[in-house]
């Protein structure tokens, strides 16, 4: 009875592609949530502009703080729905039966939210670069660096909390208390290394930033994956 | 404490307990022997006696209160014992109440000697970032009902929350020193005189204290809230 | 020359007594209420243990 095969069932990582894959999947399909973010990104970089005073400071000094807090804000945006399509007809029943393990569920949602957060960036830095008139130049390749450190931070921690937050009965206003605190070491390093890189200061200065920023990533999705199982029901 | 028992008597704290006002007894012997028997501190002046409270509160705030929440949290989902989430959480809500008595008083003092009420040093940062995660964290209990779940929430936050604080610490203080600020006066000296030394011992003793009757007092509290809810629970 | 600030140290002072002592007064109260509900609960328990269990 033994030659019936059984297949293996994916590997931890295989079986994140495959959660992630889903969510995407979803999202792609109507894309409203993303859309909506975009917008929202967006208009946020314009409002900003017109809160200052241009004539006293400088747009390209104001960029790299105003990309932060859109980045930070878009990106709950973002998180707030990533565990929200399971609430419906206790999808997440089927997730928790499927044969992987839990922390793939997480690495799946984070990831797909990485890719969320990361086109959201993909349409707001260069947003940001032209209506502050930023310099062109290799500091944007830097800037895109930092900031797809940046995400990953956000979205480790952001995806944790909200797993928590879609569970109570004030999840959007749950989910930013939660995750703010959380946020603030992050961005942080970004807007200083990024400021730094910016005005064209040579990387051992935002070397302790970034270093920071490193840091942060590789304790909190850590310590987020080991976490996750704990805020399953079973 | 087994259920179905029809008439299991109630975790009552008895009403002979004193342990609360002997240590408020203390704090009131510690403001007479700091404000009158203390000398006043020639270079800052009498402010500088906020930090018998100031300094002790937020030493136990963050060493004790929050250490405490951090290492019952991460027991709590070790174990799964629901006395260790009980004092989590009360070990949260104290913890609250001496961090919010040190931003409270810290500006006092910030503004006779900075000049200002406010500066974004690595402490006082810190000890904010402490005031909204502690917030965040019973904002958190009170939104989910369910107790088992509530307690595994939590304990994932508190756990998550003291990592988070290195970070914050680290990044002020980078922040600080790459950014010029203000000259500030060291609060507490190498050399203590003898006089403010063993103030600040007494101070330290004394709010200690409070801190353990405070948390003996909220974990009652909170078995007795449990019992409550169970036996309403039952009924229903 | 010493500067005068008795006045910040009395506020500091009095601010943290408040606070402390609403904290104080806020768990005698909660704890106050928690007991008469369950005063009321244990009341009315009672009558039930005279009866044998599952009755």
């Amino acid at each position: 009875m033994t030659d019936i095969a059984v297949p293996t069932p994916p590997g931890m990582l295989a079986a994140a592609w495959l959660v992630a894959r889903k969510d995407l999947a979803i999202e792609f399909r109507t894309r409203t949530a993303f859309l909506s973010a975009l917008v929202f990104a967006l208009l946020g970089v314009t409002i900003f502009y017109f809160a200052w005073d241009a004539t006293a400071v400088a747009a390209a000094d104001l960029a790299p703080g105003v990309l932060w807090v859109i980045f930070t804000f878009a990106g709950l945006l973002g998180l707030q729905r990533s565990f929200g399509s399971e609430l419906a007809d206790r999808a997440v029943d089927g997730l928790l039966g499927a044969p992987i393990s839990r922390e793939s569920i997480y690495l799946g949602k984070a990831f797909a939210n990485l890719v969320f957060v990361a086109g959201i960036l993909f349409v707001t830095i260069p947003a940001v670069v032209l209506f502050y008139n930023l310099p062109m130049g290799s500091g944007i390749a830097a800037l895109a660096g930092i900031a797809a450190l940046a995400a990953v931070g956000l979205v480790a921690v952001g995806t944790l909390f909200s797993a928590m937050a879609v569970n109570t009965r004030m999840a959007e206003l749950l989910l930013p208390m939660l995750s703010l605190p959380f946020f603030v070491p992050v961005v942080m390093a970004a807007a200083q290394s990024s400021a730094r890189l910016m005005a064209g200061r040579p990387v051992a200065e935002a070397m302790p930033w970034l270093r920071i920023l490193v840091a942060f990533d590789i304790v909190f999705v850590t310590a987020c994956t080991l976490a996750f199982p704990f805020t399953l029901d079973e | 404490m087994t259920s179905g028992q029809p008439s299991v008597a109630p975790p009552l704290p008895s009403q002979r307990d004193p342990l609360v006002g002997v240590a408020l007894l203390g704090i009131a012997a510690i403001y007479v022997r700091a404000l009158a028997f203390t000398p006043i501190e020639a270079r800052q002046g009498a402010a500088q006696k906020i930090m018998y409270i100031h300094a002790t509160s937020a030493f136990i705030a963050l060493y004790v209160a929050f250490v405490l929440m951090a290492l019952t949290s991460a027991l709590y989902l070790w174990l799964k014992d629901e006395k260790l989430d009980r004092v989590a959480e009360s070990s949260a809500e104290v913890g609250l109440c001496f961090t919010t008595v040190v931003l409270a008083t810290g500006p006092i003092w910030g503004k006779t000697i900075w000049g200002a009420w406010w500066t974004w040093d690595a402490r006082l940062t810190a000890t904010l970032f402490l005031w909204f995660i502690i917030l965040a964290y019973l904002l958190l209990r009170g939104a989910v009902e369910e107790r088992g779940r509530r307690a595994r929430y939590s304990a994932v936050l508190g756990i998550l929350a003291s990592f988070l604080v290195p970070f914050i610490h680290l990044s002020v203080y980078l922040f600080r020193t790459l950014h010029p600020m203000p000259i500030l006066l060291k609060p507490s000296a190498p050399s203590l005189p003898n006089e403010m030394l063993v103030t600040f011992l007494l101070s330290f003793a004394a709010f200690t204290l409070l801190f353990i009757a405070l948390l003996r007092s909220r974990y009652r509290l909170a078995t007795l809230r449990d019992w409550v809810a169970d036996r309403e629970a039952e009924r229903a | 020359m010493t500067p005068d600030n008795a006045s910040f140290t009395t506020a500091a002072y009095t601010l943290a007594a408040i606070i402390y002592l609403a904290y104080v007064l806020s768990l005698k109260l909660r704890l106050r209420r928690l007991r008469a509900r369950a005063i009321a609960l244990e009341t009315s328990a009672r009558p039930r243990s005279d009866r044998p269990e599952g009755a």
